[in-house]
C-alpha cells in the first residue's frame, strides 16, 4: 500500500516504516484531490486497507487489542508519535528516539514546528517553573543532592523519504513567549528547510536523552519501598505544540494563517497538545512492573518471574521491551516500579489495571470501588468512556493526583480511615479528567478552569451521589460534602480575587487553586441551580458530545450552555467567569402590618452587599404556614419586596433551596420574627461543650 | 491488701459523699464558665437567623464558616478563657487532692479544708516538680516515637508509632508520674516529709508496693470507662438535654471515683507505713 501513498502529491513521501495516518473525511483543509483519490481507493480496496492499517484496532482473535471502542478514528489525528524509550534505572535516564509525524491543518504552508520540552523545567533553579514555584509544588520539595532533570535533543532531522534527511538541530531555537526568561528551555521552534504545504505531513526524527528529576511535580523518580527507584515518566519526550488554525479557539476566523500555541511550562500550568496516535516501545528492567497509556500489544508488563527473560545485550541488567499503542489521545505517560502489586478488573469494556504500593495492599478494594464509581458516575452524566483501558497508579510523593490519557495517579496513606475519603476523591477527580482535558482538550495553560474547575464540579456530583451528606468527611456527626467543601474554599478565600478566565501564570499568589478548582465548581453548581438539574445535565452531555476530541474554549462552553438554556447567559459568564463579581444577598429586615381582616402585608428589605447579581427566589412564610415567593435579580443595591398573606409573616428567606452557592454568606439570607427566634442550636452547643470540657478535666490527673 | 484498699475507697465515697458533690460542682462550674460565653456568642449569631433548628440537627460547614467569619470573637473568646481556666483548674485539682488526702486518712473523718490550708502550698510545689518530670518524659517519648517511626517499616511504621506507640507511652508515662505524685503527696500530708524528700520518695512507690500499682490501675480503668461511656453517649445522642443529664450522672460518678481513688491510696499508704512500723518494732 505504500506505493499508493507515495504516489500522492505530498511534500514528503511517507517513508518506509512510517505508519499511515488515518484522516477523518471531514477534517478541514485536506487536499481535495487527495481526498477524492483516497475515497475511491477506500471503496475499491477496503479489505486490503483494513489489513494494512497499522494504527487501527483489530478484533480478530490473537491480534492486538483495541485501544478505543470506536471503529473509526474518534479525533482529527494531526500527529503520530513512534517512540522508543530505554530506561536506565541506575542513572534515571531515558535514551529515546522519536519519529513524529505532523499534518499541516492550515490553508497555508507552515514553515516551522514548535515543541514542548517540559522536562527542562527541572533542569535548574532558574527555569520559569522553578522561579514561579520556589522549588515546591503542592507541598513537595526535592531533598536529594542532585534532584535535577531535563531533556536534551541530540539529533533532529527532517525525513525526506528519498533516503535523505535534512538536519534540523542547527535550526533549533528556544522560545520564551510568556516571560522572556533566557534561562527557560521548555519550548522550542524549528525552522523547516521548506514549508509543509496544506494537508501534507512533516516527519521528524529525533534522538533525545531525558534525565528524570527527583519527583517534585508529577514526573521523575523517587526511592521505592524496596530501595529501588519508582518512576513516573510524564512529559518525557519532545512534544509538538498545537497549531491552531483560523477559527480554532481564539484565532480569528478571518486570519490569514493559524498560529502555534506553545506556552512555556509554568508552576501553575499543565499541558496542551493535539490528538493523535502513539506507538511506543519501552525497554525497562525485567523485574519492573509497568503501566502506561493505551493498550499493551506485546511484552509482559508484570514483573519477570525468572531471570530467563531475554536480555538486551546492550544493557548490563536483564531488561524487557513492551510495546504500547494508543489512539485518539494527546499524551503518553508511563510508570514503572519493581514494588507494584497488580490488581486487574473489568468494567464493561474497560480493562482496569491497579498498580498499588505494597504498603497500601489492604486498600486495593477501596481503589477499585472508587474506580468503578467513577466509571459509572461519569458514564451516566457525560457519556461513554471511549477507551478500553484504565490504569490507576498508587505512586509516590508528587507523582500522585494527576491525569494522563487512560492512566491516573491517585495517592493514599497507610491506615486511612473509611470515614475520610481523600483517596476516593482523588480517583474520582483524576478519572473525571479523562473527560475534562482527556477528551475535552482545552488549553490548560490559558484556561485551567475548563478542565480543573469543570472536573471539580463533576467530581462533587459523583462523590455526593455515592456518599450522600458526607462524601469528603463523615465522622462523629461532622459531615462535609464535596459541594460544601468547594463552596467554602471559594467563599472564604478572597472571593473577589481571581477570575476564572485568567492565564495560569498571571494569577496572584494563592489565587490559582481557588480560581481553577473551587470557584468554578461553585459557579457550575450555581448554574445548575439556575438551569435546573435536567437542563444542566443536557448542557454537559451536549458539551461533551460536541467538543470531545477537540480544543474547546470558555466561549464554546458558554455557547453550548446558551443553546441548551435557550437564552443569553452573558449576565452569568461576564460576572462569574470572565469577571470577579461577588454575590452576597442579605435580608436587612422584614415587618408585617395588617391591611385588612386576614390580610397582612409583609415588607422585606433585601440588600445586595456586593456587585454580583443572580436571580433568586425570596420566600416569606406566614404564621399559618403558608408561603409566598417572588424572584429578585439583585439589579438594584436594595429593594423593598412586599408579600400578602393571611397572617403575620414570621420568616423571610433569600434562596431557600440554596440554588446559588456563589452567595458568600448564607447566614444573612434568612431572618425570623421575634416569636420564631430559637436558641436551640446555641443551647445544644453549650451543653456539648460543657460535657466535653468536664470529660477533658477528668482526664488530667 | 488490694481488696481492702478498694473497699476502704468505696467506703469513703459512702461516708464522704459531700466531697464528691464538691468535686462535681467545681468541675461543672469551671466548664460552664467557658460554655456560657459560647452560648451567648452563638445565640447572638444564629437565634434570629432561622437556621437554629437546622444547625441543632446536624453539622453544616457553610453555615459554620459564615458564623465564624461574622463572629470571630467566638474562637478568640473561648481561647482566652481556656488560657486562664487551665491553670486555674490545675491549681484547684492540686488543692482538691491535698484536701482529700487529709480528709480521708485515719478512718476518713478529717477536715478537707484543713488539709487544703495546711498542705496546699507545699503540695502545689510538689506538683510543679512532678510536672517538670512529666514534661521531660513527654519530650523523651516524642523523641523515642520519632525514632521508632523512622526505623519502622515505612508508612506503616509511622502510622503505628503515632497512633499506637505514642498514646500508649504517653498514658503509661503520665499515669506513672501521677501515681508517684499521689503517694508523694501523702508522704507530705500524712508522713510529715519535706517537699524534696516527698518528691524523691515518690519515685520509689511504683517499685515498692504492688498494691499501690494495683489500686491505681484499677481506679484508672474504672474512671476511664466512665469517661468513655459519657463520650459515647455524647456522640450517640448529640446535644439533647437528656444526653447532658445522663452525662452529668456519669460526671458525678467520676467525681465519686476521685474520692474512692484517693481513699484507696490513703489505705495503701497507711498499710505500708503500719507494716514498716511493725518491722521496726
Amino acid at each position: 500500500m505504500r506505493w499508493f501513498f507515495n504516489a500522492l502529491p505530498y511534500n514528503h513521501r511517507v517513508p518506509e516504516g512510517s505508519p499511515t495516518m488515518l484522516f477523518r473525511p471531514s477534517a478541514p483543509l485536506i487536499n481535495s484531490s487527495v481526498l477524492a483519490l483516497a475515497a475511491a481507493l477506500v471503496v475499491a480496496l477496503a479489505p486490503a486497507l483494513v489489513a494494512t492499517l497499522t494504527v487501527a484496532a483489530q478484533d480478530a482473535p490473537g491480534s492486538a487489542p483495541r485501544a478505543t471502542i470506536g471503529t473509526e478514528p474518534l479525533s482529527d489525528r494531526r500527529v503520530h508519535y513512534d517512540l522508543t524509550a530505554a530506561l536506565d534505572a541506575e542513572t534515571k535516564t531515558i535514551d529515546g528516539t522519536a519519529r513524529i509525524v505532523w499534518r499541516n491543518p492550515d490553508r497555508v504552508p507552515v514553515d516551522e514546528l514548535q515543541f514542548h520540552l517540559y522536562l527542562n523545567a527541572f533542569e535548574g533553579p532558574e527555569s520559569t517553573f522553578m522561579r514561579e514555584s520556589g522549588g515546591a509544588h503542592r507541598g513537595f520539595q526535592a531533598s536529594s543532592a542532585d534532584p535535577w532533570g531535563g531533556i536534551e535533543i541530540t539529533a533532529m532531522s527532517l525525513f525526506r523519504g528519498d533516503g535523505a534527511a535534512s538536519d534540523l538541530l542547527a535550526a533549533l531555537e528556544f522560545i520564551r513567549p510568556d516571560d522572556g526568561n533566557p534561562d527557560d528551555h521548555t519550548a522550542i521552534r524549528v525552522l523547516l528547510p521548506e514549508p509543509v504545504t496544506p494537508g501534507d505531513s512533516a516527519v521528524v526524527d529525533l534522538r533525545f536523552t531525558s534525565r528524570l528529576p527527583e519527583i517534585v511535580a508529577r514526573t521523575g523518580w523517587l526511592p521505592g519501598p524496596s530501595g529501588r527507584p519508582f518512576f513516573m515518566v510524564a512529559q518525557w519526550f519532545p512534544k509538538l505544540g498545537v497549531y491552531e488554525i483560523p477559527g480554532q479557539r481564539y484565532v480569528p476566523e478571518g486570519a490569514e494563517r493559524g498560529a502555534w500555541s506553545t506556552h512555556q511550562f509554568h508552576a501553575n500550568s499543565e499541558f496542551y497538545a493535539d490528538f493523535g496516535t502513539y506507538d511506543v516501545a519501552l525497554t525497562v528492567p525485567a523485574d519492573y512492573v509497568v503501566g502506561a497509556t493505551g493498550v499493551l500489544v506485546s511484552g509482559n508488563a508484570d514483573a519477570a518471574e525468572s531471570a530467563s527473560e531475554p536480555a538486551d545485550a546492550a544493557l548490563p541488567t536483564p531488561t524487557k521491551t513492551l510495546r504500547y499503542q494508543a489512539e485518539d489521545v494527546h499524551d503518553f505517560a508511563w510508570t514503572a516500579s519493581p514494588d507494584f502489586l497488580v490488581h486487574e478488573r473489568t468494567w464493561r469494556h474497560v480493562a482496569i489495571r491497579l498498580l498499588l504500593m505494597p504498603t497500601h495492599a489492604s486498600q486495593a478494594e477501596r481503589h477499585l470501588e472508587a474506580t468503578r464509581i467513577s466509571l459509572e458516575g461519569l458514564d451516566e452524566r457525560l457519556g461513554t468512556y471511549p477507551y478500553t483501558t484504565l490504569t490507576v497508579v498508587d505512586g509516590l510523593g508528587g507523582a500522585n493526583g494527576m491525569e494522563y490519557p487512560t492512566l491516573i495517579t491517585a495517592g493514599t496513606f497507610y491506615g486511612l480511615p473509611s470515614w475520610f475519603r481523600p483517596l476516593e476523591l482523588v480517583i474520582v477527580h483524576e478519572f473525571g479528567h479523562q473527560y475534562f482535558q482527556g477528551m475535552l482538550a482545552s488549553n490548560e495553560a490559558e484556561e485551567a478552569w475548563l478542565d480543573e474547575g469543570m472536573n471539580s464540579y463533576i467530581e462533587t456530583k459523583v462523590m455526593d451521589a455515592a456518599w450522600p451528606g458526607g462524601s469528603v468527611l463523615d465522622v462523629a456527626g461532622i459531615r462535609i460534602s464535596g459541594r460544601d467543601f468547594h463552596r467554602v474554599s471559594y467563599t472564604k478565600n478572597n472571593p473577589s480575587r481571581g477570575a476564572l478566565q485568567t492565564k495560569s501564570w498571571e494569577y496572584a499568589f494563592g489565587d490559582f487553586g481557588k480560581a481553577s478548582y473551587s470557584k468554578p465548581a461553585t459557579v457550575m453548581h450555581s448554574l445548575e441551580g439556575y438551569l435546573g438539574e435536567e437542563r444542566m445535565e443536557q448542557f454537559l452531555k451536549t458539551y461533551v458530545a460536541e467538543w470531545r476530541f477537540r480544543h474547546p474554549t470558555t466561549r464554546d462552553l458558554q455557547d453550548v450552555a446558551e443553546r441548551v438554556a435557550g437564552e443569553n447567559l452573558d449576565w452569568f459568564f461576564d460576572q462569574y467567569v470572565y469577571g470577579t463579581a461577588v454575590l452576597d444577598y442579605r435580608i436587612d429586615r422584614f415587618s408585617s402590618r395588617r391591611e385588612a381582616d386576614s390580610v397582612y402585608v409583609a415588607t422585606v428589605r433585601v440588600h445586595r452587599m456586593h456587585d454580583g447579581t443572580f436571580p433568586v427566589p425570596v420566600r416569606v412564610r406566614f404564621a399559618d404556614g403558608s408561603t409566598r415567593e417572588r424572584v429578585w435579580r439583585g439589579e438594584t443595591a436594595w429593594a423593598n419586596l412586599t408579600f400578602r398573606g393571611p397572617t403575620p409573616a414570621v420568616e423571610a428567606f433569600i434562596d431557600p433551596d440554596d440554588t446559588a452557592p456563589l452567595d458568600i454568606n448564607r447566614l444573612n439570607n434568612r431572618r425570623v420574627s421575634a416569636s420564631e427566634r430559637s436558641n436551640l442550636f446555641a443551647r445544644r452547643a453549650q451543653l456539648r461543650l460543657t460535657a466535653f470540657l468536664q470529660r477533658l478535666m477528668y482526664l488530667i490527673p | 491488701m488490694t481488696a481492702h484498699a478498694l473497699h476502704y475507697g468505696l467506703d469513703c465515697i459512702r461516708r464522704r459523699a459531700p466531697l464528691a458533690v464538691l468535686i462535681f460542682a467545681a468541675n461543672l462550674f469551671l466548664a460552664l464558665i467557658v460554655s456560657v460565653s459560647l452560648f451567648a456568642a452563638l445565640n447572638a449569631a444564629v437565634s434570629g437567623s432561622g437556621f437554629s433548628e437546622e444547625l441543632a440537627q446536624g453539622f453544616d460547614l457553610t453555615l459554620w464558616a459564615d458564623i465564624l467569619e461574622a463572629h470571630p470573637e467566638i474562637t478568640t473568646t473561648i481561647a482566652w478563657q481556656l488560657l486562664y481556666i487551665v491553670p486555674l483548674y490545675l491549681i484547684w485539682n492540686t488543692l482538691l487532692l491535698t484536701g482529700l488526702g487529709h480528709a480521708l486518712a485515719r478512718g476518713g473523718h478529717g477536715s478537707f479544708w484543713q488539709g487544703v490550708a495546711r498542705h496546699g502550698f507545699r503540695a502545689a510545689l510538689l506538683g510543679l516538680m512532678y510536672g517538670a518530670i512529666a514534661v521531660l518524659l513527654v519530650i523523651g517519648i516524642g523523641i523515642l516515637v520519632a525514632l521508632a517511626a523512622t526505623v519502622g517499616p515505612g508508612e506503616a511504621g509511622v502510622y503505628y508509632a503515632v497512633t499506637v506507640l505514642l498514646p500508649l507511652l504517653l498514658v503509661l508515662a503520665l499515669a506513672l508520674v501521677d501515681m508517684m505524685q499521689d503517694f508523694a503527696r501523702l508522704d507530705l500530708i500524712l508522713g510529715g516529709k519535706t517537699v524534696t524528700r516527698a518528691w524523691l520518695g515518690g519515685f520509689a512507690w511504683p517499685f515498692r508496693s504492688g498494691t499501690a500499682n494495683g489500686v491505681y490501675i484499677l481506679w484508672m480503668l474504672g474512671s476511664g470507662l466512665i469517661i468513655l461511656l459519657a463520650a459515647a453517649l455524647d456522640l450517640g445522642m448529640g446535644g439533647v438535654f437528656m444526653a447532658f443529664l445522663l452525662q452529668q450522672v456519669m460526671m458525678f460518678a467520676r467525681a465519686a471515683a476521685t474520692v474512692g481513688w484517693i481513699g484507696s491510696e490513703v489505705a495503701v499508704w497507711e498499710s505500708e507505713h503500719m507494716a514498716d512500723a511493725e518491722l521496726i518494732a
